[in-house]
Protein backbone atom coordinates (compact mmCIF):
# COMPACT_ATOMS: atom_id res chain seq x y z
CA UNK A 1 0.00 0.00 0.00
CA UNK A 2 2.73 2.75 0.83
CA UNK A 3 4.31 1.70 -2.41
CA UNK A 4 1.67 1.65 -4.68
CA UNK A 5 -0.15 4.95 -3.13
CA UNK A 6 2.61 6.55 -0.07
CA UNK A 7 1.24 9.04 2.43
CA UNK A 8 2.18 12.66 0.21
CA UNK A 9 0.58 10.91 -2.76
CA UNK A 10 -2.68 10.26 -0.57
CA UNK A 11 -2.70 13.61 0.70
CA UNK A 12 -2.47 15.38 -2.58
CA UNK A 13 -5.04 13.45 -4.13
CA UNK A 14 -7.57 14.23 -0.39
CA UNK A 15 -6.37 18.06 -1.13
CA UNK A 16 -7.45 18.00 -4.72
CA UNK A 17 -11.05 15.48 -3.94
CA UNK A 18 -12.37 18.61 -1.05
CA UNK A 19 -11.64 20.94 -3.50
CA UNK A 20 -13.89 19.30 -6.43
CA UNK A 21 -16.09 18.60 -3.03
CA UNK A 22 -15.83 22.32 -2.01
CA UNK A 23 -16.52 23.47 -5.87
CA UNK A 24 -19.88 21.19 -6.00
CA UNK A 25 -20.95 22.25 -2.76
CA UNK A 26 -20.64 25.78 -3.14
CA UNK A 27 -21.39 26.67 -7.14
CA UNK A 28 -22.59 22.92 -8.59
CA UNK A 29 -25.41 22.58 -6.28
CA UNK A 30 -28.25 23.84 -6.64
CA UNK A 31 -30.06 26.20 -3.61
CA UNK A 32 -32.45 24.94 -1.53
CA UNK A 33 -36.27 26.47 -1.92
CA UNK A 34 -37.14 26.74 1.94
CA UNK A 35 -33.66 26.91 3.76
CA UNK A 36 -31.55 29.23 1.50
CA UNK A 37 -28.30 29.19 1.46
CA UNK A 38 -27.37 27.72 4.73
CA UNK A 39 -29.17 24.09 3.49
CA UNK A 40 -25.23 23.45 1.80
CA UNK A 41 -24.54 22.38 5.82
CA UNK A 42 -26.29 19.48 4.63
CA UNK A 43 -23.37 18.24 2.65
CA UNK A 44 -20.86 17.64 5.22
CA UNK A 45 -22.71 16.94 7.95
CA UNK A 46 -24.44 13.52 6.34
CA UNK A 47 -20.97 12.82 4.68
CA UNK A 48 -19.37 13.26 8.28
CA UNK A 49 -22.13 11.59 9.85
CA UNK A 50 -21.74 8.38 7.90
CA UNK A 51 -17.98 8.90 8.41
CA UNK A 52 -18.42 8.66 11.83
CA UNK A 53 -20.60 5.77 11.64
CA UNK A 54 -18.27 3.74 9.34
CA UNK A 55 -15.62 4.82 12.01
CA UNK A 56 -16.70 3.01 14.81
CA UNK A 57 -18.06 -0.03 12.52
CA UNK A 58 -14.47 -0.26 11.93
CA UNK A 59 -13.80 0.26 15.85
CA UNK A 60 -15.92 -3.22 16.25
CA UNK A 61 -14.05 -5.08 13.59
CA UNK A 62 -10.55 -3.76 14.97
CA UNK A 63 -11.45 -5.04 18.25
CA UNK A 64 -13.03 -8.54 17.68
CA UNK A 65 -9.85 -8.84 15.60
CA UNK A 66 -8.26 -8.31 18.78
CA UNK A 67 -10.37 -10.40 20.97
CA UNK A 68 -9.82 -13.56 18.49
CA UNK A 69 -6.79 -13.60 16.93
CA UNK A 70 -4.77 -11.14 19.28
CA UNK A 71 -3.80 -9.39 16.61
CA UNK A 72 -1.83 -5.72 17.17
CA UNK A 73 -2.40 -4.52 13.84
CA UNK A 74 -6.16 -5.25 14.37
CA UNK A 75 -5.67 -3.18 18.15
CA UNK A 76 -4.00 -0.39 16.32
CA UNK A 77 -6.67 -0.16 13.16
CA UNK A 78 -9.08 -0.09 15.81
CA UNK A 79 -7.14 2.67 18.23
CA UNK A 80 -7.02 5.00 15.14
CA UNK A 81 -10.32 4.18 13.80
CA UNK A 82 -11.69 5.22 17.50
CA UNK A 83 -9.24 8.71 17.48
CA UNK A 84 -10.72 9.77 13.59
CA UNK A 85 -13.91 8.68 14.25
CA UNK A 86 -13.77 10.45 17.13
CA UNK A 87 -13.01 14.18 15.08
CA UNK A 88 -15.59 13.10 12.85
CA UNK A 89 -18.18 12.59 15.15
CA UNK A 90 -17.48 16.21 16.64
CA UNK A 91 -17.84 17.57 13.53
CA UNK A 92 -21.38 16.26 13.22
CA UNK A 93 -22.24 17.28 16.34
CA UNK A 94 -20.65 21.03 15.94
CA UNK A 95 -22.26 21.41 12.09
CA UNK A 96 -25.65 19.67 13.17
CA UNK A 97 -26.48 22.86 15.66
CA UNK A 98 -25.02 25.06 13.41
CA UNK A 99 -28.04 23.93 10.74
CA UNK A 100 -30.59 23.61 13.31
CA UNK A 101 -30.61 27.33 14.97
CA UNK A 102 -31.56 28.85 11.59
CA UNK A 103 -33.70 26.32 10.01
CA UNK A 104 -35.72 25.18 13.76
CA UNK A 105 -35.03 27.60 15.90
CA UNK A 106 -33.07 26.16 18.44
CA UNK A 107 -29.13 25.14 18.98
CA UNK A 108 -30.76 21.88 20.37
CA UNK A 109 -33.34 19.28 21.35
CA UNK A 110 -33.08 15.59 23.23
CA UNK A 111 -34.55 13.76 20.06
CA UNK A 112 -33.84 9.92 19.31
CA UNK A 113 -31.28 10.69 16.23
CA UNK A 114 -29.74 13.63 18.37
CA UNK A 115 -29.56 11.94 21.69
CA UNK A 116 -28.10 8.81 19.93
CA UNK A 117 -25.44 10.24 18.16
CA UNK A 118 -24.14 12.45 21.58
CA UNK A 119 -24.50 8.65 22.92
CA UNK A 120 -22.39 7.28 19.84
CA UNK A 121 -19.88 10.70 20.65
CA UNK A 122 -20.10 9.72 24.37
CA UNK A 123 -18.67 5.65 23.53
CA UNK A 124 -15.64 7.45 21.46
CA UNK A 125 -14.65 9.27 24.37
CA UNK A 126 -15.09 6.37 26.63
CA UNK A 127 -13.29 4.31 24.28
CA UNK A 128 -10.40 6.93 23.76
CA UNK A 129 -10.04 7.30 27.61
CA UNK A 130 -10.13 3.69 28.05
CA UNK A 131 -6.95 3.63 25.93
CA UNK A 132 -5.10 6.56 27.67
CA UNK A 133 -6.02 5.67 31.51
CA UNK A 134 -5.27 2.07 31.33
CA UNK A 135 -1.41 1.66 31.94
CA UNK A 136 -1.03 -1.80 30.75
CA UNK A 137 -1.35 -1.85 27.15
CA UNK A 138 -2.95 -5.94 26.96
CA UNK A 139 -5.56 -5.00 29.03
CA UNK A 140 -6.55 -1.39 27.49
CA UNK A 141 -6.44 -3.08 24.30
CA UNK A 142 -9.36 -5.61 25.98
CA UNK A 143 -11.03 -3.48 28.20
CA UNK A 144 -11.79 -0.95 24.40
CA UNK A 145 -12.12 -4.24 22.44
CA UNK A 146 -14.96 -4.77 24.86
CA UNK A 147 -16.34 -0.98 24.63
CA UNK A 148 -15.96 -1.10 21.06
CA UNK A 149 -18.37 -4.11 20.93
CA UNK A 150 -20.76 -3.50 23.19
CA UNK A 151 -20.78 0.31 21.83
CA UNK A 152 -21.78 -0.96 18.34
CA UNK A 153 -24.86 -1.96 19.33
CA UNK A 154 -25.71 2.01 19.28
CA UNK A 155 -24.92 2.68 15.48
CA UNK A 156 -27.74 0.30 13.65
CA UNK A 157 -30.22 2.68 15.79
CA UNK A 158 -28.96 5.72 15.69
CA UNK A 159 -28.58 5.38 12.24
CA UNK A 160 -32.83 3.53 11.98
CA UNK A 161 -33.77 5.80 14.65
CA UNK A 162 -35.41 8.73 12.16
CA UNK A 163 -37.31 5.46 10.50
CA UNK A 164 -38.20 3.98 13.62
CA UNK A 165 -39.85 7.56 15.42
CA UNK A 166 -40.73 10.77 14.08
CA UNK A 167 -37.93 12.82 15.60
CA UNK A 168 -37.40 17.02 15.36
CA UNK A 169 -34.50 15.78 13.06
CA UNK A 170 -35.64 15.40 9.49
CA UNK A 171 -37.31 12.25 7.95
CA UNK A 172 -34.12 10.21 5.60
CA UNK A 173 -34.22 12.21 2.57
CA UNK A 174 -32.10 9.36 1.14
CA UNK A 175 -33.29 5.44 1.55
CA UNK A 176 -36.23 6.86 2.98
CA UNK A 177 -39.40 5.30 0.81
CA UNK A 178 -41.73 7.12 -1.62
CA UNK A 179 -41.72 11.31 -1.07
CA UNK A 180 -38.07 11.52 0.15
CA UNK A 181 -35.31 12.06 -2.27
CA UNK A 182 -32.92 14.33 -3.84
CA UNK A 183 -32.24 16.79 -6.71
CA UNK A 184 -29.77 14.82 -8.61
CA UNK A 185 -27.19 17.70 -8.93
CA UNK A 186 -27.82 17.41 -4.61
CA UNK A 187 -27.27 13.80 -4.86
CA UNK A 188 -23.88 13.74 -7.19
CA UNK A 189 -22.53 16.54 -4.70
CA UNK A 190 -23.45 14.80 -1.48
CA UNK A 191 -21.69 11.50 -3.06
CA UNK A 192 -18.68 13.35 -3.74
CA UNK A 193 -18.08 15.00 -0.64
CA UNK A 194 -18.39 11.53 1.38
CA UNK A 195 -16.23 10.67 -1.12
CA UNK A 196 -13.24 13.35 -0.09
CA UNK A 197 -14.23 12.60 3.68
CA UNK A 198 -13.66 9.04 3.01
CA UNK A 199 -9.91 10.05 1.34
CA UNK A 200 -9.31 12.27 4.08
CA UNK A 201 -10.53 9.32 7.13
CA UNK A 202 -8.24 6.81 5.63
CA UNK A 203 -5.05 9.41 4.92
CA UNK A 204 -5.41 10.18 8.93
CA UNK A 205 -6.47 6.37 9.73
CA UNK A 206 -3.22 5.34 8.32
CA UNK A 207 -1.00 8.28 9.11
CA UNK A 208 -2.58 7.03 13.14
CA UNK A 209 -1.86 3.28 12.32
CA UNK A 210 1.94 4.65 11.61
CA UNK A 211 2.22 6.43 14.66
CA UNK A 212 0.96 3.08 16.55
CA UNK A 213 3.66 1.00 14.48
CA UNK A 214 6.23 3.58 15.93
CA UNK A 215 5.34 3.46 19.01
CA UNK A 216 5.49 -0.40 19.57
CA UNK A 217 9.06 0.22 18.00
CA UNK A 218 10.40 1.93 20.40
CA UNK A 219 9.20 -0.23 23.04
CA UNK A 220 10.70 -2.95 21.43
CA UNK A 221 13.52 -1.30 21.18
CA UNK A 222 13.59 -0.01 25.05
CA UNK A 223 12.75 -3.79 26.05
CA UNK A 224 15.62 -5.03 24.37
CA UNK A 225 17.99 -2.05 25.46
CA UNK A 226 16.70 -2.72 28.74
CA UNK A 227 17.26 -6.49 28.60
CA UNK A 228 21.05 -6.18 26.93
CA UNK A 229 21.82 -3.69 29.53
CA UNK A 230 20.41 -6.01 32.73
CA UNK A 231 22.00 -8.66 31.40
CA UNK B 1 -25.63 35.87 0.44
CA UNK B 2 -22.48 34.92 2.74
CA UNK B 3 -24.37 33.17 5.88
CA UNK B 4 -23.04 33.27 8.90
CA UNK B 5 -23.69 29.96 9.89
CA UNK B 6 -22.63 28.01 6.83
CA UNK B 7 -19.34 29.77 7.54
CA UNK B 8 -18.99 28.73 11.15
CA UNK B 9 -19.30 25.36 9.93
CA UNK B 10 -17.31 24.85 7.31
CA UNK B 11 -14.69 27.01 9.01
CA UNK B 12 -14.98 24.81 12.39
CA UNK B 13 -14.53 21.51 9.68
CA UNK B 14 -11.42 22.83 8.11
CA UNK B 15 -9.81 24.61 11.27
CA UNK B 16 -10.56 20.78 13.27
CA UNK B 17 -8.83 19.00 10.80
CA UNK B 18 -6.00 20.65 10.13
CA UNK B 19 -5.09 21.24 13.85
CA UNK B 20 -5.65 17.42 14.06
CA UNK B 21 -3.68 16.75 10.63
CA UNK B 22 -1.10 18.64 12.40
CA UNK B 23 -0.97 17.16 15.69
CA UNK B 24 -0.45 13.98 13.80
CA UNK B 25 2.22 15.27 11.83
CA UNK B 26 4.14 16.17 15.72
CA UNK B 27 4.01 13.27 17.08
CA UNK B 28 5.17 11.34 13.93
CA UNK B 29 8.22 13.34 13.57
CA UNK B 30 8.47 12.81 17.53
CA UNK B 31 8.80 9.49 17.46
CA UNK B 32 10.79 9.21 14.31
CA UNK B 33 13.50 11.17 16.50
CA UNK B 34 13.29 9.24 19.61
CA UNK B 35 13.34 5.85 17.37
CA UNK B 36 16.51 7.48 15.47
CA UNK B 37 17.93 8.17 19.09
CA UNK B 38 17.43 4.72 20.54
CA UNK B 39 18.64 3.12 17.48
CA UNK B 40 21.82 4.97 17.28
CA UNK B 41 22.28 3.88 21.29
CA UNK B 42 21.36 0.23 20.50
CA UNK B 43 24.35 0.52 17.82
CA UNK B 44 26.59 2.59 19.85
CA UNK B 45 26.29 -0.38 22.32
CA UNK B 46 26.71 -3.12 20.07
CA UNK B 47 29.79 -1.76 18.97
CA UNK B 48 30.39 -1.59 22.45
CA UNK B 49 29.82 -5.04 23.01
CA UNK B 50 31.65 -6.62 19.82
CA UNK B 51 35.01 -4.11 20.90
CA UNK B 52 35.44 -5.66 23.95
CA UNK B 53 34.87 -9.39 22.69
Amino acid sequence: MNKAFPPPLHLVVTLAWLCVAGYMIFLYAPQELTMGEVQRIFYIHVASAWTALLAYFLIFLGSVGYLWKRSSFADDFAHAAGEVGFVFCTCVLVTGPLWAKPVWGIWWTWDARLTLTFVLWLLFVAYLMLRSYVINPGRAGVLAAVVGIIGFVDVPIDYMAIRWWRTQHPQPVIAGGEGSGLDPRMWVTLLVTWGALLCLFSYLLRQHVRLAGLRREIAHLRRSLGSSLGG
Amino acid sequence: MCNTYLVLAYGFLWCIFMVYAGTIHHRQQRLEKELEELKNTVHGQDAFGSGNS
